[in-house]
């Protein structure tokens, strides 16, 4: 990979939370790479740290509890120069350039991020005002063209419209042109169709998809859900308890899944062609004051070994394909 | 449970007088029956109007017109001609599990106040053996007897939906419309639920109207399935039947909706724009503007839910039916 491909280096990140109960290690030494114009889809559990590493991104991650402990999130914005955004204040204006302008995002409840008593038209001006030296007159004619981008019919009228006076998959629509307006680099999607119907899914996800073509943008996609990751992204990373437990191109991944929580999360998914009971996996994410010693998923595993209980395990490189599971180290392992 | 010509429709008012401009036909004459012991999956898209169905059976909404019979011990009581008061007595019978688990529980409740309070209403048992209950039921459904103490918000979402399932088995009803119970959860949490239900099932000899917008997942849990939409039945026909033959295009576009589950795979998109409004609906079948096979007949007749010969207790709306071939996706 030339290096100069590389849009987002995170390297050993670590957030964690410090609260009266004690430290939450929300994210705990994760590295990955988005290249330009690639798509990377971020896949685990509720609470497993996908959504405060695609905030962290953008230093929105929740203050003060939440801190960078350590790690450095590298962002190069023309290929040649490179900053660190770890080391930025949250208030700083470095930081303030890139959100919404190089690095946008959309979020899972549209309702919940859309201003119930602004216009739609009024929304995406804000952001075009804020990066983009254009008059209001200009600032419109943006808008209109971004809406019109995410084949919202009669663009003009749906200006003066507000949030209320559209359904779940037009908000998102919105929401989708209010990132894009400032044509960003990156575009994270955090969980973007969950809250919507499947029709209405297959819509936003094809939408996504060509855009990110049209535009030649890279896409960070989080997600619940695998059959998400396989229509949209490139490369895939699935997380556990704050950790990358495997990370593969996403071919790879559907093709062999290496992981024991990754095979148990294909194994969950409702697929019609499954016969019978759907098998899941036991017990539940583990506390996250209480976190085993060992690998983390040791206590839910079904093929768990004596050294999964004392010592996590590295992610291991195979081929490209990086897994942390001491059944694929078994020299150390023994 | 046998429910026919179910109509709801809600006013919309407009101006200084409230006046009554139309109606918004949310539910627009339904008839459909569940066996005892049975469980039946409702689909269609937000806006069809199968929440609000579901709520019309157990009175939540009154219903416009129709009626609702009930098997109580052996005899068919219509919910519709029921004094409120009755209304209480029966409602023992059936409960409801709800799709937003955050919502669904009270949180300045503890556990044990919410999972008793159904037996505390109909007057099951002493105090004491109402906690009892609960706790027996909580392990039931995977959760700690010592739980019980503990306030809603020291749960998981999936803990919660099943808090909610031991608060709707606590007073051992017959029948349980689940309204999006797993849409909210997370995959690996979904499958847990599904296969809790299925168990129950088995156990309490339960009936479900199982309602959801995927057709991926009410496959696992329903015998049979509807497909609704804006407010009508467009087919009916047996779990099997549905996914390996649909016969109405609607139903065709669900399955082309479910995920592929595959490494560069897209979901083909049957259905181009938006559900139309329920206040106003379509001339002649209600999916002819955005169906691909439409023909002339569509726009001006609207089908009827006609019983198809060779398969029994399978019906579809759609004149086309015969001629159409169409896709499965599987």
């Amino acid at each position: 990979m030339k290096e100069n491909n590389v849009l987002v280096d995170v390297r050993d990140l670590a957030v964690y939370f410090h609260i009266e109960q004690g430290i939450v290690k929300a994210v705990d030494g994760v590295n990955f790479k988005i290249e330009k114009g690639k798509s990377l889809g971020v896949v685990g559990e509720s609470g497993c740290g996908k959504t405060v590493t695609a905030l962290s991104l953008l230093l929105l991650h929740p203050q003060p509890e939440g801190q960078i402990e350590k790690g450095n999130i590298f962002f190069y914005p023309d290929g040649e120069n490179r900053i660190d955004i770890a080391k930025l204040g949250i208030h700083s204006k470095q930081i303030r350039k890139r959100r919404g302008n190089d690095i946008a995002m959309i979020f899972q409840e549209p309702m919940m991020s859309l201003n119930p008593v602004h216009s739609i038209g009024q929304q995406i001006m804000e952001s075009i005002r804020l990066h983009q030296k254009v008059n209001k007159r200009r600032a419109k004619e943006i808008a209109v063209e971004a809406l019109r981008r995410v084949r919202i019919s009669a663009p003009e009228q749906r200006m003066n419209e507000y949030p209320f006076q559209l359904s779940g998959g037009m908000r998102q629509r919105v929401m989708i042109a209010i990132a894009l307006s400032c044509n960003p680099k990156l575009l994270i999607a955090d969980e973007p169709t969950t809250a919507l119907d499947v029709t209405i899914e297959a819509e936003i996800l094809n939408l996504i998809k060509d855009l990110q073509r049209e535009l030649g943008m890279a896409l960070m996609m989080i997600t619940h859900d695998l059959g998400v990751i396989g229509e949209v992204t490139d490369d895939v990373v699935v997380m556990y308890v704050g950790k990358i437990v495997e990370k593969a191109s996403t071919r790879k991944l559907f093709e062999e899944p290496l992981h024991p929580y990754t095979k148990a999360l294909f194994k969950s998914r409702p697929e019609i062609r499954t016969e019978g009971r759907l098998s899941s996996i036991k017990g539940s994410v583990p506390n996250p004051y209480l976190l085993p010693e060992g690998c983390s998923f040791e206590p839910r595993c079904e093929v768990a070994m004596d050294i999964c209980k004392k010592k996590a395990p590295e992610l291991f490189n195979l081929d490209g394909h990086y897994v942390s599971c001491w059944k694929y180290n078994e020299k150390e392992a023994l | 449970m046998v429910v026919k010509g179910l109509k709801k429709y809600f006013p919309n008012r407009k101006g200084f007088f409230n006046k009554i401009v139309n109606y918004n036909k949310a539910v627009n004459g339904v008839d459909f029956f569940i066996k005892k012991g049975e469980s039946v999956g409702l689909v269609g898209e937000s806006g069809s109007g199968k929440t609000t169905l579901g709520r019309c059976i157990v009175r939540l909404y009154e219903p416009t017109e129709g009626s609702i019979e009930f098997n109580i011990n052996g005899q068919m009581i219509d919910l519709t001609k029921v004094s409120k008061k009755e209304m209480k007595s029966i409602r023992k019978h059936f409960q409801m599990l709800f799709q937003d688990v955050y919502s669904s529980l009270d949180s300045k409740m503890k556990v044990a106040d919410i999972v008793t309070e159904p037996m505390a209403i109909h007057n099951v048992g002493s105090k004491k053996e109402r906690i009892d209950r609960a706790k027996e039921l909580m392990e039931k459904v995977g959760l700690s007897a010592d739980d019980i103490r503990k306030y809603p918000h020291q749960f998981s979402g999936g803990q919660r939906q099943r808090i909610g399932i031991t608060r709707a088995l606590s007073i051992s009803p017959d029948f349980i419309i689940c309204d999006e119970p797993v849409s909210a959860l997370d995959v690996s949490v979904q499958a847990q639920i599904l296969n809790l239900l299925l168990d129950l099932q088995d156990e309490f000899q339960l009936s479900y109207l199982f309602i959801a917008h995927d057709l991926g997942v009410v496959k696992y849990i329903s015998d049979r399935i509807i497909v609704m939409y804006l407010g009508k039945i467009v087919e009916i026909a047996s779990s099997q039947d549905i996914y390996e033959n649909p016969r109405h295009p609607y139903t065709e576009a669900l399955l082309a909706a479910i995920s592929k589950y595959k490494a560069g795979s897209s979901r083909d998109i049957l259905l181009k724009g938006n559900i139309p409004d329920p206040s106003n609906p379509p001339s002649g079948c209600v999916l002819q503007p955005r169906c691909a096979y439409v023909k002339d007949i569509c726009k001006e007749v609207t089908p009827k839910l006609e019983p198809i010969t060779e398969k029994p207790n399978a019906f579809v709306a759609c004149h086309l039916h015969k001629e159409l071939n169409l896709n499965c996706y599987s």
